[in-house]
């Protein structure tokens, strides 16, 4: 399967009469945007379009889903197959990518929820989103309605909002051009006789509302592993219905941009051969953990891999999956590399995860969540800060008298990513 | 099979038929959960389940099994979540109003539903 993505930078967004792309400027027509949301969506009765960029005094909060603009140019399948377009399969054919352009999407589902972005300040530095030119959309739901469908309400929307600023990209000449292929598993033999054999095993979160994850449009939580072309991922068929412990949950941006993925392409038919991406869950029926675990272990050892690299989402339980996929996979005398991240107190002391094993002897950190950060009052607050109080990584004595927030790295969107997207790490001397 | 839960709504809902409610808090429900697992009980559903973290929601429920003998990883793991609940209740503390517990209790409610599902 071969894909071609084709970039786009953008630097700029700003409101316009018409939705476009010009010289590098994303231009929104939020009437337009607004129209087209309520139009698919009953439940939506109202969408504020705002625009952040990097550098302004704006502070996000809460952040439900960042999702980067992507429109297929050249095939029937759309991307997001399963969920706001047909169930066909992406992956291979033209994409192309607004780079430097995202939806944000904000708003009520619970009364504790989280994610912070600031746009400037030491806020801005943990999380990878504040370099970007942000439409965010602030909805709001109709009375009444479940929490389980004001998630699907705004995962949806948020969704539909990149799909249609994507939309004039399609007929424009890409800024780049990089093709990423994964060959058959007999060509991939033949074609590299000499390379390691690498996979890559992603654990997708799969607990239940505010901990979910959608494949092609089904719920992670009720699929086995299996195999999954990265370049699909690229597409759209990975998204995310999470938004609790904003800090280590993959969004779908981190999805599509997953940089394991890009990594191992990077290396590929170099130093080493990507076979292909595994994909996992991690449910709470401790049944499920040993099931999925097994399976994963079972395809790694049937794919003839010589090391693998294993990504978790989230913290607590899913440290089990992580180490249960860790010790079976090793078992069958594969090597691998976990990405994690760490709660190990605010002063970094205690122990990182609730789960350990000798097996689990190389280990890629994104930082401790515990760690705390002052933020400091910014101009404009997109969404309600007061969630600040309740929301995970957050406390009672969290809004400080001047406005500035004193809060955990947990808090703050995509700070402790355990794909790597991010720029913390420990190190030990 | 019971879940144990000091969930108000679990108990009302009745994910399945056998819910024993305890009206006491997380610490209290783990240690609880803890002795029973060397009375032979099982875990079915990792006690720390969700991200919402123990000191951030007071509900809790485990899915349970009666056995016969001690289950040394039930113990293993209900032993770290002790360990978890104690380290994060003493680090930070938050502020629930009754909107903000409802959800916590829905949140809950939901990951042993689909636990069990």
């Amino acid at each position: 399967m071969r894909l071609e993505l084709g970039v786009i930078h953008i630097c700029d967004v700003q409101f316009g009469s018409t939705t476009s792309v010009k010289d590098g400027v994303l231009y929104v027509d939020a009437d337009a945007l607004a129209a087209h949301l309520k139009e698919h969506e009953e439940r939506l009765v109202d969408v504020k379009v705002h625009l952040a960029r990097p550098g302004e005094s704006v502070r996000i909060t809460p952040v439900k889903d960042v999702i980067e603009p992507r429109v297929k140019v050249d095939t029937e399948a759309q991307i997001f197959p399963g969920t706001v377009s047909k169930v066909l399969p992406v992956g291979s054919g033209r994409t192309h990518v607004l780079r430097g352009a995202a939806v944000v999407t904000t708003g009520k589902i619970v009364g504790f929820q989280e994610g912070i972005v600031d746009m400037c300040g030491p806020g801005a530095d943990y999380t990878p989103f504040s370099q970007l030119n942000n439409v965010v959309l602030e909805f709001t739901l109709q009375d009444g309605l479940a929490a389980h469908d004001k998630e699907e309400a705004l995962r949806f929307s948020g969704l539909r909002a990149a799909k249609f600023l994507a939309e004039p990209a399609k007929e424009m000449e890409p800024d780049e051009i990089t093709a990423f292929e994964t060959l058959s598993l007999i060509e991939g033999v033949k074609a590299y006789p000499d390379l390691p054999r690498v996979a890559y095993l992603q654990m997708l979160q799969s607990q239940g509302l505010l901990h979910d994850t959608y494949v092609y449009g089904v719920d992670a939580k009720q699929i086995l592993p299996t195999l999954i072309h990265p370049t699909e991922i690229m597409d759209g068929a990975i998204i995310s219905g999470n938004c609790v412990s904003a800090c280590d949950k993959n969004t779908t941006y981190h999805h599509q941009n997953n940089p394991v993925v890009e990594d191992l392409f990077a290396k590929h038919g170099k130093e080493l051969n990507f076979v292909g991406v595994i994909i996992t869950n991690e449910n709470v029926f401790l049944d499920d953990k040993i099931r999925s675990s097994d399976w994963s272990a079972k395809l790694a050892q049937y794919l003839s891999l010589d090391g693998i690299i294993i990504s978790q989402e989230g913290f607590g339980n899913p440290d089990t999956d992580l180490i249960l996929n860790c010790k079976k996979i090793e078992a069958l005398g594969i090597p691998t590399v976990i990405i994690t991240d760490e709660y190990a107190g605010t002063d970094g002391a205690s122990q990182s995860l609730a789960d350990a094993d000798p097996a689990a002897n190389a280990v890629v950190t994104g930082g401790n969540a515990n760690e705390m950060v002052v933020l400091p009052k910014l101009d404009r607050v997109i969404g309600d800060v007061d969630v600040v109080h309740v929301i995970a990584g957050g406390s009672d004595k969290a809004i400080k008298e001047d406005g500035s927030l004193e809060v955990e790295l947990q808090a703050i969107t995509g700070a402790t990513n355990e794909l790597g997207f991010n720029k913390l790490s420990a190190k030990g001397y | 099979m019971a879940i144990w839960t000091n969930n108000p709504r679990v108990l009302q809902e009745k994910p399945i038929e056998n819910i024993l409610f305890f009206d006491e808090s997380m610490a209290s429900l783990f240690v609880r959960i803890r002795d029973a697992v060397h009375m032979g009980w099982i875990l079915r559903t990792h006690p720390l389940s969700g991200s919402v973290r123990p000191s951030e929601t007071p509900f809790k429920s485990v899915l349970m099994e009666k056995g016969d003998t001690l289950d040394f990883d039930s113990l293993a793991l209900i032993e770290s979540a002790i360990a978890t609940e104690k380290k994060t209740r003493e680090t930070r503390h938050y502020l629930l109003d009754e909107i903000a517990r409802e959800d916590a209790m829905l949140i809950d409610l939901s990951l042993i539903q689909n636990a069990i599902r």
